[in-house]
């Protein structure tokens, strides 16, 4: 074989492979991408990660329990909660979440900075 | 001998990349799900959330809100869930107060559309229910940073109105329970030595979240009305031992209805077996 034949054949295995592999991560990430079904809090979405916050806040206004809130939060992954409840809140704000839960999400967010402050857990 | 070897070091090529890409795909990068919906948290932590919806809800009240997060789970039937994680909180020997709440949200899933008390908002209504995709206005921290599954294009739940403290029905505890009715039950199609309760408010309708105490020589149990809402909001139920003789209080401060065991009866051809109870309790 001369060697322009042999670096024509190798030419297009090469780029037979990276068609291959195209192709690959195509079905990898698109057609058949690897499935979380076993996902914890923290990996939610922003916007439910609010809607849980604001569950909690909900929760906070007839326990009035700020330890209970923090370790209902803290499954969200954020080792200090009130940077959860102000995220919460940020994201709140922009979905439009109406006064009153605006309202009880920071009634949440200083009654864990008074708790925080007061000696925390 | 080379130049007869045709193509197939093509398709050798491109099985070759094939394999090199999904194990990249699969494995060395995977699609990382950073922003993942409620429907795909670990079986303990879609409890976890169960809890927290159940326990907002006697906050707003607001039954709409309650669905509409229960939905974001994508249980079949929700109300049959949250009655199942009820008892298997108690069976654990769990907070009786959050397979309370639990119990309550379930039988008021299954209550008719307006059957419940208007709510008292006391604040103003939500401005508005944004339709605009809920990852739209987020930083760009927030979005998400690896290729997923399309996003849903609605919020989680919309904010209805104000939640205000619990205009809902709150079984009372200590309510002086007054037994009503007590029946005999033999019948060879329902579980054999069940001890059936059923709990009713003033005006007759099926109380939830009731506390049935039970005790019996060496040993005592406790479970709640409205874990069976396929049956009714306020049934629960009890399988007797045979020869063991119950104590039975409906509520905290409610009648005591002594000496009940497994009844013996008979099926149409004669044969012997032990039948139940069916008690009725109502407010007075």
């Amino acid at each position: 074989m001369s060697p322009r034949v042999r670096f024509k054949r190798f030419f297009w295995f090469l780029l037979s492979i990276f068609l291959g592999a195209g192709m690959g991560v195509f079905y990898g990430w698109v057609v058949n991408p690897v499935r979380y079904v076993d996902t914890t809090p923290d990996q939610l979405r922003a916007d439910y990660q609010a809607d849980y916050v604001l569950m909690v806040a909900e929760i906070y206004q007839v326990e009035k329990d700020p330890a209970l809130a923090g370790r209902q939060l803290a499954l969200l992954g954020d080792p200090q909660p009130v940077r959860t409840v102000q995220r919460a809140i940020l994201t709140a704000s922009q979905l439009g979440y109406s006064q009153a839960d605006m309202e009880l999400l920071g009634r949440l967010s200083s009654a864990l900075e008074t708790w925080y402050a007061e000696g925390g857990p | 001998m080379d130049e007869r070897r045709g193509p197939w070091y093509l398709l050798t090529g491109l099985l070759m990349g094939l394999a090199l890409g999904l194990l990249y795909a699969w494995f060395l990068d995977p699609v990382q799900y950073a922003n993942t919906s409620p429907d795909a948290l670990r079986p303990e932590f879609k409890d976890q959330y169960r809890i927290l919806i159940a326990q907002a809800y006697p906050y707003s009240g607001d039954l709409g809100r309650a669905r509409g997060r229960l939905a974001l789970l994508k249980d079949d039937r929700p109300s049959f869930e949250l009655g199942a994680q009820a008892q298997r909180i108690l069976a654990a020997g769990g907070s009786v107060d959050t397979a309370r709440a639990l119990a309550r949200l379930s039988s008021d899933l299954n209550l008719p559309e307006g059957s419940l008390p208007p709510q008292t908002s006391a604040g103003t209504p939500a401005a508005n229910d944004p339709a605009l995709p809920p990852t739209a206005t987020l930083s760009p921290d927030e979005q998400i940073q690896t290729p997923t599954p399309a996003p849903s294009p609605t919020r989680p739940q919309p904010p209805t109105f104000t939640p205000r403290p619990s205009p809902t029905r709150q079984p009372t505890q200590d309510a002086p329970f007054r037994l009503d009715d007590q029946q005999v039950v033999c019948d060879p199609q329902r579980p054999a030595r069940l001890l059936a309760v059923e709990t009713l408010d003033g005006g007759g309708n099926p109380l939830a979240g009731v506390r049935i105490q039970i005790t019996w020589e060496g040993g005592e149990n406790a479970f709640f009305t409205g874990l069976y809402p396929e049956i009714s909001p306020g049934y629960a139920d009890f399988v007797m031992q045979p020869d063991v003789t119950y104590t039975l209080r409906a509520g905290e401060g409610g009648e005591l209805v002594e000496g009940l065991s497994a009844t013996p009866c008979k099926d149409a051809e004669g044969k012997a077996y032990l039948g139940g109870w069916k008690l009725v309790f109502v407010l007075p």
